[in-house]
């Protein structure tokens, strides 16, 4: 049952962020456009480029929408609505999501196309960029808790959220998560205006809304993380806990597709060597900060 | 894995890749309808490159064909839609420069307020690609909403949108990321020849992609004074030449730099004509300024060039 729910909130989450895009991207609210594009997507030729890696073109999209689904399915909506309460939930997160570099070299790969395939190696750049800051602001967050299951990251927060008690954490893992779900400005592997959609160039038709349906739900799974591990989860007044959680998540979400809009993509350089040479210091101040508290606040 | 790579080229790392030759454009987001851009990849980075355009004006007139001037006028303001007032007054100019008119000074205020609103609106429009080719949505929308504003504005409106204008430049300052990804592109080798508009302009400054970008930005704020200072725009029109013959000689700073027209007129038909252009020059400037960059950088610098394939002569 709690299969079908997190999963019912996933595609509704989903929906309503296609809505959001579709407004910030055309300025008008159109609710039933997700829909109508998703059975467009049905209706039309679903190419295939010449000399594909057929087991790769196809593989890709699936793959990656798995890879989100499978992410979503540790993190809880209220203290007993979660797919699978893992004891190792917070690393079974990390080890979902490493699967989206998989994903996407597929899909780079595959088409056997010079956009896709620079766009799949570039997010490998990409992965070695972000990847440490995915998981050191998790370490901070399961050390509060002691504990890496989530609904007891989540119980950890009664009272003070991480956003407040390791707000670096916060910061960086945000950061992060964008570029782990490559959205603007960390679009490095689509990049419309130097790869002219890259990972994305070579698919048509069913395959390439999969492959949005997939980037869609990878947003949402991340902005599920980022509510679990710093926003308190459930946890809110008034309201009923699984609501909180979705306004949470959704708040983050919207947040995510619109912070790319203010900013412009950055050069995959300076990627690499902010988040070497700045966050991965930051992110190791922000565990030695959260170790003292632990040890010193009650 | 020596024997598989040891007739391959090698990079400047050492390493030996595949090196490929892929196409942007004609028909690419990033670049301006018409322009091809052809760049041998070494993985991420480019090796060399070159462009051509395939909308450029044919540099001759036909052998033996008169043309009309109203006709000529009309014809080489439809074939640059990039800058059409600019080129529309480049052949009244030479046009009534062979006729031996005389200029005069309340035509050709009207006429410098109608190429300065075109310069603001044709900045625009790079601001609106420059926003698209660095995935930078806002910018896109909000300078391709004021050129659109601006191309239908009359002299006083053009004031009004006066503060708006300031605030993208200001804004533009202020953007995270936008020096990073621009400073240091595009820098061309010191005595680089044929520069002309914004892009030699910006060559005193630092001469990259951010330079050229702050250029753009103080143009408009320079028209933009000049308009308030002059009047209303008028769009130029030919005046009356009657049957006059003789040579006639123009030049025009046109929104990407210079462009001259030299031609001949005889009993008010053009005989033949040379035009020269920046975008001549400039694209000619693809190879050096691509060429060891990372791919991003490099589409950031030719963009920085402001190319318009139609203003390109062959």
């Amino acid at each position: 049952m709690n299969f079908v729910i997190v999963l019912v909130a996933l595609l509704g989450s989903v929906w309503l962020l296609a809505v959001v895009e579709g407004w910030t991207t055309t300025g008008r609210l159109r609710p039933a456009a997700p829909l109508l594009s998703g059975l467009a997507h049905l209706g039309r030729e679903s190419i295939v480029p010449r000399t594909p890696d057929r087991v790769f073109f196809e593989t890709a999209p699936v793959l990656l929408l798995i890879v989100a689904v499978l992410g979503a399915a540790v993190l809880p909506l209220a203290p007993t609505l979660v797919i699978a309460d893992l004891a190792t939930g917070a690393l079974f997160i990390n080890a979902a999501l490493a699967y989206v570099l998989v994903a996407l070299i597929m899909a780079g790969w595959g088409p056997n196309g010079a956009y896709a395939m620079i766009g799949g190696w570039r997010f490998l750049g990409q992965l070695i960029a972000y990847a440490m800051l995915i998981v050191m602001p998790i370490t901070a967050v399961a050390m509060r808790a002691e504990s890496l299951v989530t609904t007891v990251i989540v119980g950890s927060q009664d009272g003070l959220w991480n956003i407040v008690y390791q707000p670096l954490g916060f910061v960086l893992f945000f950061i992060a998560a964008m570029a782990l779900a490559f959205r603007a400005p960390f679009d490095l592997p689509t990049a419309p205006g130097e790869l002219g959609g890259g990972v994305d160039a070579e698919y048509t038709g069913v395959r390439l809304g999969v492959l949005r349906l997939a980037r869609l739900t990878l947003v949402i799974t991340l902005a599920s993380a980022t509510t679990v591990f710093y926003l308190g989860g459930w946890h809110g007044p008034l309201l009923p806990p699984w609501a909180w959680s979705l306004i949470k998540t959704l708040a983050v979400g919207v947040s995510m597709l619109l912070a790319g809009r203010y900013l412009p993509r950055i050069r995959e350089a300076d990627l690499m060597r902010w988040c070497w040479t700045l966050g991965i210091p930051l992110a190791l101040l922000n565990i030695i900060v959260v170790g003292l508290l632990v040890l010193v606040v009650p | 894995m020596i024997e598989v790579t040891k007739d391959l080229p090698r990079s400047a790392d050492g390493l030996a890749m595949d090196w490929m030759e892929v196409p942007f454009g004609p028909v690419f987001p990033g670049l301006p309808g018409g322009l091809k851009l052809t760049l041998t990849l070494d993985g991420d980075g480019v090796t060399e490159g070159q462009a051509t355009s395939l909308v450029g004006m044919i540099n001759e007139s036909e052998e033996g064909k008169e043309i009309g001037a109203e006709t000529f006028i009309e014809r080489l303001a439809s074939a640059m839609p990039l800058a059409s007032v600019s080129y529309r007054l480049l052949a009244c100019l030479a046009i009534e420069r062979a006729a031996g008119l005389e200029n005069d000074s309340a035509t050709d205020q009207a006429r410098a307020v109608a190429l300065e609103c075109e310069r603001i609106a044709s900045h625009l429009g790079w601001l609106a690609q420059t926003g698209r080719q660095l995935g930078f949505a806002w910018l896109t929308d909000r300078a391709a909403t004021l050129q659109l504003e601006i191309r239908r504005a009359s002299g006083k409106r053009l004031l009004e949108l006066t503060p708006a204008l300031q605030a993208l430049a200001a804004r533009l300052g202020r953007t995270p990321l936008l020096k990073s990804r621009l400073k240091g592109i595009g820098i061309l080798p010191s005595g680089t020849g044929g520069l002309s508009g914004p892009v030699a302009r910006a060559a005193d400054d630092a001469g990259d992609a951010w330079a050229r970008l702050w250029q753009r930005l103080d143009e408009i704020i320079t028209s933009l004074d000049y308009i308030k200072a002059t009047g209303e725009p008028g769009l130029p029109v030919l005046r009356n030449i009657g049957r006059g013959s003789g040579t006639g000689e123009a030049t025009v700073e046109t929104p990407r730099g210079e462009a001259q027209l030299s031609l001949i007129l005889e009993h008010g038909q053009v005989k033949s004509y040379r035009l020269d252009t920046a975008c001549s020059h400039h694209i000619g400037l693809v190879a050096k300024l691509v060429e060891g960059r990372e791919l991003g950088d490099a589409l950031v610098a030719v963009g920085s060039l402001d190319l318009s394939p139609w203003e390109v002569i062959s």
